[in-house]
């Protein structure tokens, strides 16, 4: 019975948390006040360790997160709940927008309307891109900006997939930090 | 059916190079999607990116459900979110239980690192492929749209503002110009 109620929570939790932030970092803000705060299921440093798992790993941040804290929580079937309270909302209002989308595109204002988001867009990644910049900066160097300029060149002239360059950066990242790291200061 | 499963591995595959989340993972979505697989036209990409702002929830899970939809209705849909599901599940998984070494682990931690400098420049790509299509269209320049961007960049770069609103905004100002000019 405890246990029923602690997954109808988690599920509640989560579900409620996917349906008003727009996922990524925010999320774990939103859920901090639950986890620790009101019912207590994990202390503060136990919680920052596992959304640090969240993030490093790939993939969706807010599903990753989830399913983290609900497998800790509740073992697999809080996993499992955990997952499907993140993914429901965001599915349902995106099918929504998808069938509306298709409907309404053909409309001149509405044409207008969608095309000035998407120029907005554009400014809000260039936003992201410095900020994510600036950050990685502080730890520099010529490896770094190679792997910057190689990426740029491969994705810019080419239209082959990603899975080749990220397989090319991770071996050149492990013989430098293996390898090379012995030789060069 | 084969179309279906073609959806699902499509979107563990960009899940699974997706490090960073969010924002880090529209270049693999737009090179998977719009390059290798033509799945979408870029307007089509660009029109997906407004409405994930306009959505709530994870990028990943709002791409997939589009696309999905599109190709294939609510079946698509829900294969290529599963798709986007399988991955996390999976490593999250593992991950929860030995965290700890990953951490300490300096080869793991320069590897993200260098990781997130691919991540910088598949980004800046994804704006330069976007700017072309959205700031010269029909043989022409479009002032207006230049400074859509740059208001909203300039805005979001000074203020700590919900993209949310600036992104409407920016839709407003276009019907406005737009309808001004016609």
């Amino acid at each position: 019975m405890e246990r029923a109620k602690k997954l109808w929570r988690l599920f509640i939790i989560t579900f409620f948390v996917s349906s008003t932030t727009s996922g990524g970092h925010a999320i774990t803000a939103v859920l901090k006040p639950y986890f620790v705060g009101k019912y207590k299921w994990l202390t503060s440093e136990e919680f920052t360790d596992l959304v640090s798992v969240g993030q490093i790993i790939p993939g969706s941040i807010a599903i990753n997160v989830c399913v983290v804290l609900g497998y800790r929580i509740a073992g697999l079937v809080g996993a499992l709940v955990a997952m499907i309270g993140t993914t429901i909302p965001p599915f349902g209002f995106m099918l929504i927008v998808s069938i509306i989308y298709e409907a309404i595109a053909k409309n001149v204002y509405v044409g207008y309307f969608m095309e000035g988001m998407q120029t907005a867009v554009i400014g809000l990644l260039l936003c992201v891109t410095i900020n994510t910049f600036k950050e990685s900066r502080q730890y520099s160097n010529w490896f770094g900006y190679s792997i910057m300029v190689v990426s740029f060149i491969y994705a810019m002239f080419t239209n082959w997939s990603i899975v080749y360059l990220f397989v090319l950066v991770l071996l050149a990242s492990f013989i430098r930090t293996r390898i090379l790291s012995r030789y060069l200061k | 059916m084969k179309l279906l499963l073609d959806i699902v591995f499509v979107f563990i595959k960009i899940q699974l190079l997706s490090f960073g989340g969010g924002h880090a993972s529209i270049p693999v979505v737009e090179t998977e999607i719009v390059d290798v697989k033509h799945w979408l036209s870029i307007e089509e990409f660009s029109n997906l990116l407004a409405m994930d702002e306009l959505t709530p929830g994870p990028l990943a899970i709002n791409c997939a459900t589009f696309v999905g939809n599109k190709l294939a209705g609510i079946v698509g849909a829900i294969a290529a979110t599963v798709g986007c599901i399988i991955p996390s599940c999976i490593i999250a998984l593992i991950f929860s239980k030995m965290y700890k070494q990953f951490f300490e682990n300096k080869t793991f931690r320069e590897t993200l690192r260098n990781l997130s400098y691919m991540v910088i420049a598949l980004l800046a790509v994804t704006i330069i492929t976007m700017s072309m299509g959205t700031f010269y269209a029909e043989q022409t320049i479009r002032f207006g749209s230049i400074v859509i961007a740059g208001l909203s960049f300039f805005v979001l770069m000074k203020y700590e503002t919900n993209p949310l609103y600036v992104i409407m905004l920016g839709g407003v100002f276009n019907v406005i110009i737009n309808v001004i000019i016609t």
